[in-house]
């Protein structure tokens, strides 16, 4: 059976495409699918380039999840979350991982997994999960993280089966005129980021694969096999195509409040960041500094806030929240300039009441100290 | 969170209606029936069975419209949006807010949990609505009420079938697994109007033939307007 | 099937559970037009009928049921615990939606949204906000919307301020579809209605 073909109906096979089938129909209804035209066509297209031969049999959905995944089920479904999106740094990163997926797809690893784990309880349970949890209440749900556990055990591949992907993954990228290096460059930051884990919640870097050091090696060597490898990188395709979503990634991604992996991240991005792309990260830089309140966040925040305002194109918002910050350490009179500087460069804000009120505050503060 | 269930039916009618609503000559339209039928393992777990998923979804609707035309109403081709509506299509908001809709009648009207804006008797009226948007769905359909169904059972010897009847979702107390019920409301497509609910929890009957999906069928119906 | 971590459960089935276990009390009526204090911070006159459950520093209000409509009154919310009572900040758990003395309006709506998001909701969108006068308290006010699982999508608003060092609010929600747009008016003049206790 060719990948993506289906099995007839009286097979057990049968009993799982139809669990498949019914997640896919959830996916489709999810208020978490990302329907923005643009930015799909480009996914898609990216996609499509990797997949080569098997285009026609996969089908995208992007997720608005801020957790790294990439995933794909036998039945052609493959999710690509927000968080994947934010974690990479041009086409060749994501397109490495999209490889190393089809990878899994095109040698049937999770169907013959399947075969193996039948009898296993938790590919039934899975199963279950599967079709009981479409289209329930919680959003979270299907891509819940004890969910994907479960879909791990159905996912958790040999490290012959791992090798087999990373080797498709290079050579697919390979083909396209890719750096080979960019895969591994991920796969360390990633590995960077849940080592930074708080282990009370959830890691950013979810695990359908684990993140190991033994990973790297063999992706060290997997790249070593592709010596000719392009130079390219896409990363100007890649920032112009997820610009307009940059910092409601970013934003998602603060929202989860799990500090020690986001400035990892942040840290990691700010490296080979430019433009109003640095901008952004240094913004939010400064916004988690400002809302973690460790000891000596609030002079790193100012830093960050600061640092951002040096790049041409910054959000005007950094001054509204370097504001808050000096309102934070009662400096009531550097609170009022930013303010006064952010009012002027966007006079018509949507929260112009609020602000005025804290300026107000502030100008009042000020008033008494003198 | 099933408090007390009881062994019959449960049959409720709408508050509107002293006598029960003449369904003759009327149309109706299951929306969004989804039948999963699943074989249960010796380890407990539930498997899907494809064949007779199909057989037990050709079996059901057959019965229903059998069970309608006693009544001289008739079943029109169930009403299933396509992936291209989107979420916030009126038509999509409607659908999932029946199902809170039914959650909350089964929660305060079945399970008796108080709410004093409805009265202190137990058995309250039924005087919930989707409101008057669900003439959207009339005007798609032709139908003049909307049968909703959803109906848990699981069985607990070797080899029985286990069904589930899928569609969007009621609150989570109400799709645990392992938890026997079914509920069925049928809304008036003019109003919005809730004029019927059930609720059933006796053992059903074999969905992957004819005569187990009609003895479930009829069950399921009992007491719908006639 | 849930995580290991703790995290409040999705709210519907936490209001169903508190109207089943009778927390507080059994649920009393709210009349028309009545004065009625409520966990004792607040005072409002409902222009319509409400049934009431009643729980620690707090209440719930509900007309047809919880799921389609829905004020909920939450009371001396203190520095650093979880504005939904999820716990309290820690040197092992630092981080979270836990409210602070003195943060700022923007801020606390950040935190409100995503403890909102945190039951399992989707797409929350906060939006609107700003200062409300309530005698000589200044509250702030925000919409807020969100869609469920299934993908109903629910409006309403928030209204929050700071008494004595500690956080009060009041989220009104309700589907699109039907029921916000025939209830909003009547929270309108409940929330104008609105006086706090000294």
């Amino acid at each position: 059976m060719a990948p993506g073909e289906r099995p007839a109906e009286d097979t057990d096979e049968a009993g799982l495409w139809l669990a498949l089938d019914q997640a896919e129909l959830s996916l489709q209804r999810s208020p978490l699918l990302v329907r923005d035209p643009a930015l799909n066509a480009y996914v898609r297209k990216l996609v499509c380039d990797i997949a080569g031969d098997y285009c026609k049999d996969i089908r995208v959905y992007v997720i608005r999840r801020p957790y790294f995944n990439a995933s794909m089920a036998p039945n052609g479904v493959m999710q690509v979350w927000t968080g994947a999106l934010l974690r990479s740094e041009n086409e060749a990163q994501i397109g490495f991982v999209l490889g190393h997926e089809i990878g899994h797809f095109t040698h049937q690893h999770s169907v013959k997994q399947w075969r193996r784990a039948k009898d296993i309880m938790n590919a039934l349970s899975l199963l279950q999960l599967v079709a009981a949890r479409s289209g329930t209440q919680d959003a979270r749900d299907i891509f819940d993280v004890t969910q994907l556990v479960a879909y791990a055990s159905l996912y958790k591949y040999g490290r012959d089966a791992e090798r087999e992907s990373d080797t498709e993954g290079f050579d697919r990228a390979a083909r396209l005129g890719y750096r080979a290096d960019q895969g591994a460059l991920l796969w360390q930051g990633l590995l960077a980021e849940d080592n930074a884990r708080d282990r009370t919640k959830p890691s950013g870097v979810f695990a359908t694969h684990p993140a190991t050091e033994e990973r790297m090696t063999t992706l060290r060597e997997a790249a070593g096999a592709f010596p000719d490898a392009g130079t390219r990188t896409g990363e100007a395709e890649f920032r112009a195509a997820t610009a307009p979503f940059f910092a409601g990634w970013l934003e998602d991604e603060m929202g989860r409040r799990h500090y020690p992996q986001t400035i990892v991240l942040l840290d990691r991005l700010q490296t080979r960041a430019s433009g109003t792309h640095l901008a952004w990260i240094e913004y939010y830089r400064g916004e988690l500094f400002r809302k973690r309140r460790a000891g000596g966040d609030d002079k790193r925040a100012i830093d960050a806030y600061q640092a951002a305002m040096r790049i041409p194109g910054y959000p005007p918002i950094a001054h509204r929240d370097l504001g808050f910050m000096y309102r934070g350490i009662q400096m009531p009179a550097q609170a009022a300039a930013e303010w006064r500087e952010y009012l002027r460069q966007v006079p018509d804000a949507a929260d112009r009441a609020t602000i005025e009120h804290y300026l107000a505050q502030a100008t009042g503060a000020d008033h008494a100290n003198h | 969170m099933m408090l007390g269930a009881c062994k019959s039916s449960h049959v409720r009618t709408s508050i509107d209606f002293e006598q029960t609503v003449d369904l003759a000559g009327k149309t109706i339209v299951m929306a969004e029936p989804s039948i999963q039928l699943y074989e249960m393992q010796a380890s407990g777990m539930l498997e899907p069975r494809a064949d007779w998923t199909r057989a037990a979804r050709e079996h059901f609707v057959v019965a229903v419209e059998s069970s309608l035309h006693k009544r001289d109403a008739s079943l029109v081709p169930s009403f299933r949006p396509g992936a291209d509506l989107p979420a916030e299509h009126r038509v999509r908001q409607l659908l999932a807010l029946n199902w809170a809709v039914m959650g909350t009648i089964y929660t305060h009207s079945y399970l008796h949990v108080p709410l004093p804006t409805r009265g202190t008797a137990r058995r309250k009226p039924l005087s919930w609505t989707l409101g008057p948007g669900v003439r959207e769905i009339a005007e798609l359909t032709g139908a003049d009420y909307m049968l909703t169904l959803q109906i848990n059972d699981s069985y607990s010897s070797k080899g029985r079938v286990a069904m589930m009847l899928l569609g969007v979702a009621l609150q989570v107390a109400l799709l645990q697994g392992g938890q026997q019920g079914g509920i069925a409301t049928l809304v008036d497509l003019k109003t919005g109007d809730v004029v019927w609910f059930n609720v059933m929890t006796d053992q059903m009957g074999d969905m992957r033939d004819a005569e187990g999906a009609a003895a479930t069928a009829r069950r399921l119906l009992k007491g719908l307007p006639l | 099937m849930r995580t290991t971590e703790t995290r409040p459960l999705h709210w519907i089935a936490l209001a169903t559970l508190l109207l089943i276990a009778g927390c507080g009390g059994p649920p009393g009526l709210v009349r028309p037009n009545q004065p009625t204090k409520v966990a004792r911070i607040f005072e409002v006159t409902a222009p319509n009928e409400w049934a009431r459950f009643r729980f620690y520093e707090g209440e719930l209000w509900t007309i047809d049921g919880s799921a389609l409509n829905r004020l909920l009154y939450l009371a001396n919310i203190r520095d650093k615990y979880h504005v939904f009572g999820a716990g309290r900040a820690s040197k092992r758990r630092p981080d979270g939606a836990f409210y602070r003395t003195g943060m700022d309006a923007p801020e606390i709506e950040a935190v409100l949204r995503d403890a909102i998001t945190e039951l399992g909701v989707a797409n929350v969108r906060t939006s609107n906000l700003h200062p409300v006068a309530i005698g000589a308290t200044t509250a702030f006010r925000f919409d807020v919307a969100f869609d469920l699982g299934n993908g109903l999508h629910y409006l309403g608003n928030l209204t929050f301020f700071e008494r004595k060092e500690k956080l009060n609010l009041i989220w009104f929600s309700a589907p699109a579809e039907f029921y916000h747009p025939r209830d909003a008016a009547h929270v309108d003049q409940l929330l104008a209605s609105l006086s706090i206790r000294k």
